[in-house]
């Protein structure tokens, strides 16, 4: 009996330190597979034996900034993440090191989760923080709790309302859709006919932006084009796909179909082939997939913009150490587009923009 | 001679360690001293505030988990319910303009409604709890989405945010003080009630419980309309702590509840499980969350740490069973 008692307690025992072991063993490992670039470079500095540039109050372990994305799946978000870690590396040296720290909810719908992140961000006395937040107002309180507590916090490309944190820095929608509008009245159209906008909904101001872009880049060319209105596609592919049969019955003149997310421009895709007129209308969208490449490889896609979420990791980043460094930024800036085109898809730039959407993309990818 | 003193032994060793709880809470003792140690912020007034806030929503709904997984039902329709309590509840205030209590009253007897379903399909049309649940998942989410088109309801009255990031005595979270006060109130209706015996019988054996008298049907029926209205209250301290009606926004939770009711010794099989317990097994994922976070890890080893310590719960819990069944 007695030995089965001691038998017992050692497997209960046991499983407990395992618990506790894989914990450590696990932390052990990733506080150093983190840690390599600040190692890395206080060893270099010992050995040239140059006096460190370090900021007075930079002084010290070096920086820690927490990058705060949407999901933890999607390659947008990683992106941002490389550009994180890039600028890190970068600019590392000058600080001890800085360590990128990436969390995000499993799905961009769990806010709460986003909102623990800012808090335990807080808990553990980061020097910056860089968010992009799932809901405009959710992480907002936090937000200002973190700056109360001396944190500096950017957010990056989808607004805060109100904009209360240290910066913003993200699409310009309206910037990125005028120059697309543009384009598309430049090269595809002669100002006969109408045109039609498939918008994601008309609430967020990343979906109202692109929208107003867009009108301003065609009637800055074509005035007196007509526009037959918006339809909301909530991002569902099926409902865009019989808007766009409504539309097209509607208004047979339609020489253009404007759509303002990924998913809308699916749904537009495929509308236009169940009606058969692929080739009679001119599509143009924002953001990327595969798919999306492969219609504008066959002539079905005209223009597509594209976001620079790398651009916001390390532009981000770097406002955060200029404001660390008790420099001024510019409240709102744009983090830019790239305007994707069949005649420069292949280029190294346009594919290097295209990778912020699909890892590792080639572009015999999308042929 | 010396059998009864073995035995005295054994009950005590039983009583001390052969215990899930006291296993699980061993753990969370353990977890908490190592992040205390090791994440510099953990052990801080304000991260036990916010890890105590942070635990409130999961930890309502690991109690309604709990009495449905005792029965040996389950419940996926949860993270549903919170998202649709959270939309009725601001869209009411915000939309129609109704004070706050009409319209936490509306979202309560909404989440109630959905109880009152799945518990007549699973109780009376007997039909499994695990497809009934997640056809109201369904159906509840898209309910939820088409209300307001997919949009979110913001501009709350500023009660609700106040009251969300309110504390008593600037220690303790009002949020997680009503998840303190249905844990004591379920725990009681669980233990000290026939009720809960009631409930207990119908996961053991529901053929032997009627035999001996007990109205299962009504018994199973009851544990799923108590779980719709905990997950109702859930949803509107959802709502106070993220300030918006979103309908998403609890998408996947009835997962944590499920894995914080596991951890704590709840059988899927039905017939065991405790609050305590499961409560313990909500804040093991609290607390191993918020303390990975502050240690820097990212998501990616914070959902495989968090895997690796399910598995070993359940796995020093099932080496438990085993030698206690080999013992008598």
């Amino acid at each position: 009996m007695k030995a089965k008692l001691f038998k017992k307690a050692t497997a209960i025992g046991l499983s407990v330190l395992l618990a506790a072991g894989s914990l450590t063993g696990c932390g052990s490992n990733g506080a150093s597979a983190d840690n390599t670039a600040a190692n890395e470079t206080v060893v270099k500095e010992a050995e040239s034996g140059t006096e460190p540039a370090v900021a007075p109050e930079a002084a010290g372990d070096g920086l820690v900034f927490k990058v705060i994305a949407m999901n933890a799946a999607s390659p947008y978000w990683l992106s941002v993440k490389n550009g994180a870690e890039k600028a890190a590396e970068e600019m590392g040296s000058e600080y001890g090191g800085i360590k990128i720290e990436y969390v995000a909810p499993q799905e961009d719908t769990d806010t709460q989760k986003q909102l623990e992140m800012v808090e335990n961000a807080i808990s553990q006395g980061v020097d910056g923080i860089l968010i992009a937040p799932c809901s405009p107002t959710v992480p907002h309180d936090a937000i200002v709790e973190a700056i109360d507590a001396g944190i500096k916090v950017i957010v990056i490309d989808q607004y805060l309302d109100p904009m209360d944190a240290n910066g913003f820095f993200g699409t310009n929608g309206v910037n990125m859709c005028t120059e697309l509008g543009e384009y598309i009245a430049d090269n595809h159209l002669d100002g006969s006919g109408s045109y039609a906008e498939m918008v994601f909904n008309m609430t967020s101001l990343a979906s109202i932006d692109r929208y107003n872009g867009f009108i301003a880049g065609i009637t800055g060319i074509y005035p007196d084009m007509k526009d037959v209105g918006y339809q909301i596609t909530e991002s569902d592919i099926n409902k865009t796909t019989s808007l766009v049969a409504n539309v097209y019955q509607a208004n047979p003149d339609l020489k253009c179909i404007f759509a303002n997310n990924d998913r809308t421009a699916l749904g537009v895709l495929n509308g236009i082939k169940e009606l058969g007129i692929e080739g009679q209308i001119t599509v143009c969208a924002v953001d990327c997939n595969l798919d999306l490449l492969k219609a504008m490889r066959e002539g079905t896609i005209a223009a597509l913009s594209l976001q620079m979420p790398y651009n916001q990791g390390y532009e981000g980043t770097k406002k955060l150490i200029s404001l660390v460094n008790g420099e001024e930024i510019e409240k709102e800036s744009d983090s830019g587009s790239f305007l994707l085109t069949p005649d420069n898809m292949d280029t190294d730039e346009a594919v290097a923009a295209i990778q912020q959407y699909i890892d590792g993309y080639k572009p015999e990818d999308s042929q | 001679m010396n059998t009864p003193v073995v035995k005295e032994k054994g009950s005590m060793f039983k009583k001390v360690l052969g215990n899930q709880i006291s296993v699980v809470f061993f753990i969370l003792i353990a977890l908490i001293i190592f992040f205390s140690v090791g994440a510099k912020g953990f052990f801080s007034a304000y991260n036990l505030k916010s890890l105590l806030q942070q635990t409130a929503v999961i930890g309502i709904i690991t109690v309604a988990q709990t009495f449905v997984i005792i029965t040996s039902g389950i419940d996926l329709s949860q993270g549903a319910i919170i998202g649709l309590t959270t939309l009725i509840a601001s869209g009411m205030m915000v939309d129609l303009g109704l004070p706050i209590g009409v319209a936490v009253l509306a979202a309560l007897l909404a989440a109630v409604l959905v109880g009152v379903v799945n518990g007549f399909f699973v109780a009376h049309v007997g039909l499994p709890a695990f497809i009934t649940t997640l056809g109201t998942q369904y159906i509840i989410r898209s309910i939820a989405l088409l209300a307001k088109g997919g949009n979110d309801i913001y501009n709350l009255p500023p009660e609700i945010s106040n009251f969300g990031r309110g504390t008593i005595g600037g220690v303790f979270p009002n949020l997680a003080i009503i998840m303190i006060v249905i844990v004591v109130i379920m725990h009681l209706i669980l233990k000290k009630f026939s009720f809960g015996r009631y409930v207990y019988a119908c996961g053991s054996n529901v053929t032997a419980a009627r035999f001996s008298g007990v109205k299962t049907k009504k018994a199973i029926f009851l544990v799923y309309v108590l779980a719709g209205f905990l997950c109702g209250i859930a949803g509107i301290v959802m709502m106070c702590r993220i300030n918006a009606g979103i309908a998403v926004c609890g998408d996947g939770y009835e997962m944590n509840s499920i894995c914080a009711v596991v951890i704590g010794g709840g059988s899927l099989f039905g017939g065991e499980g405790s609050i305590s317990g499961a409560l313990i097994g909500a804040f093991i994922m609290s607390v191993l969350s918020t303390g990975l976070q502050i240690m820097g890890f990212s998501t990616y080893w914070q959902q495989l740490i968090t895997g690796i310590v399910l598995i070993l719960a359940v796995m020093v819990d099932t080496i438990r069973r085993r030698r206690s069944q080999g013992m008598e």
